[in-house]
């Protein structure tokens, strides 16, 4: 049974963040909110959560490499700036180490009295919003297998990598269909690497999450999305299903036209892998 | 009472001193406490240690008990003077079951109280097992435990009348027979009630664990043979069959 493996220091797991970062992610979301921006906000959000899971008394343990990919224009860029552009993937105790900055952000939490109070706290930035050019998706799927076959060959007994993958657009350096067939066939020896597919469509139909045909899919493009996703492990399913998601047998690890919302949760239920040991 | 057995075995082997599981042995005052504290928290270890030791300093449990606890813990910690990420670790709070055992000798009772996956087992050594609390069934163990927090937010469910009412059971020590408790944490709990349902004479083989390389010894083969899942372990094996070896006072 594959995406058994537990996650620990000596066999860490690793999640890339592929981000489309093409001209057309400008485009504000129902929030008025810029596509970029959000992602963006959700990407570190994510950073966040991750490294907080990873901390003890003690320290940030490593159960956990990550990376960021960005892409749009000519190129295919590291995510990861200031101390963490020399390389892809980091372990999650040099991305704990390294933001950008650490803003200050305004939570609610219980006051222990029934109502809500605001209190401050500390929010740290690795990854700004960029969108200009076209979207070279190929690319990114070429550039993302190099890292994953690294990551796999030096990582055998590990859970095997997630891959995070955020687009509104269409490819235009070709068709990418192969080429993610062919990254979704990396593997380590608990299973083949999962892709695990957003995609923040323009068009005004109705999200649709986590499905198991492409039947109810509107567009060839997001058709084309979902065949590129893998179908969820148990464990995610699972983890789907108590968030009060349907998600039923055969499901693919892709969203259509999520919202704010689903794309925080997407990302929550992605980054949900093994236990940690 | 006495304590026959307490051993322990860290999740991995290459971080011993990491083991986030707790115990507390007050053999006079007839109280036994294990806990173990959630791998994904922030500091479960500490949290999991005050825990015991505040039970077998004072066993009446209850959302009072839960809130000084919590209290004590957050007193402990120096909030401000976290980094970012601690700060953040922090307030997702750490987590912990919690096993206790109160023994009233003169009256030849024993009281469980079991919030949590930890597991308590009654064995006649004559009949084999008696009861188990508080999960009876390895299926049980799938399901998400309640654990006690350090953020009295994620503490409401205890609150509340009878949670702790219900995590409570008694179980009477007829005299004579050859009495052992066996208390252990979830891993060893799953494992064992799965090898109870299969008809394994597992009772037998943790019956006859004496020193620590024994544990290690079971421990090592389950997890190569996967049959229990690799996490900290710690039994204790309580023994009731000779009251004058464990100095308590009658009552």
């Amino acid at each position: 049974m594959p995406y058994q493996a537990e996650i620990s220091r000596s066999h860490p797991t690793a999640f890339l963040f592929l981000v489309d970062q093409s001209t057309s992610m400008q485009a504000a979301m129902s929030n008025g909110i810029a596509k970029a921006q959000q992602v963006a906000d959700v990407v570190n959000r994510t950073l966040f959560t991750l490294v907080t899971r990873c901390t003890k008394a003690e320290g940030t343990r490593d159960y956990f490499e990550v990376g960021v990919l960005g892409y749009g224009g000519s190129e295919v860029r590291n995510g990861l700036q200031g101390n963490l552009a020399g390389a892809v993937f980091h372990p999650i105790s040099r991305v704990e180490a390294s933001p950008l900055r650490v803003d200050a952000r305004l939570k609610k939490v219980d006051d222990g009295a029934g109502g809500l109070v605001e209190q401050s706290f500390r929010f740290p930035i690795w990854f700004d919003p960029q969108a200009s050019g076209v979207t070279p998706m190929c690319q990114a799927m070429y550039r993302a297998a190099d890292e994953l076959a690294d990551w796999c060959d030096a990582h055998p007994g590990s859970y095997p990598p997630t891959v995070l993958h955020v687009t509104d657009g269409e490819s235009t350096d070709g068709n990418p269909e192969q080429l993610a067939e062919r990254l979704r066939q990396l593997e380590t020896e608990d299973g083949p690497v999962l892709m695990l597919t957003l995609h923040l469509s323009t068009a005004g139909n109705d999200p649709v999450r986590f499905p198991a045909s492409e039947s109810g899919l509107p567009d060839d493009y997001a058709k084309m999305l979902f065949r590129m996703s893998s179908p969820l492990p148990d464990r995610l399913m699972a983890i789907a299903q108590e968030e009060g998601l349907q998600v039923g047998t055969g499901a693919k690890g892709f969203i259509f036209n999520a919202d704010v919302v689903e794309i925080v949760q997407f990302f929550d239920i992605g980054t949900r892998a093994s236990e940690l040991r | 009472m006495r304590v026959a057995f307490a051993g322990q075995v860290p999740k991995d082997l290459a971080f011993a001193g990491e083991i986030e599981d707790a115990m507390a042995v007050a053999t006079e005052a007839g109280r036994v406490a294990i806990s173990d504290g959630a791998s994904e928290s922030y500091d479960s270890r500490s949290w999991a240690q005050l825990l015991v030791q505040r039970f077998v300093a004072d066993p009446d449990v209850g959302p009072g008990w839960l809130n000084a606890a919590v209290a004590e813990y957050r007193e402990q910690s120096s909030f401000t003077d976290l980094s970012w990420s601690r700060q953040a670790a922090f307030d997702r709070g750490s987590y912990a079951s919690l096993l206790g055992i109160e023994y009233f000798q003169g009256e030849h009772w024993l009281k469980v109280h079991c919030v949590g996956d930890s597991v308590a087992v009654l064995i006649d050594v004559r009949e084999a097992c008696k009861y188990t609390f508080y999960y009876n069934y390895s299926r049980l163990f799938s399901q998400r435990p309640d654990l006690l927090s350090t953020d009295p937010a994620r503490n409401t469910a205890f609150t509340a009348y009878p949670f702790f009412a219900s995590h409570t059971t008694s179980w009477r020590l007829d005299a004579g027979a050859p009495w052992v408790v066996l208390c252990m944490t979830d891993a060893m709990g799953e494992w064992a009630l799965r090898q109870h349902e299969c008809r394994q004479p597992v009772w037998n083989e943790l019956l006859a664990l004496e020193v620590q390389t024994d544990l290690d010894a079971l421990v090592a083969e389950a997890r190569e043979s996967r049959d229990m899942r690799v996490d900290d372990v710690t039994l204790v094996r309580l023994s009731f069959d000779d009251s004058r070896a464990d100095g308590l006072p009658d009552a």
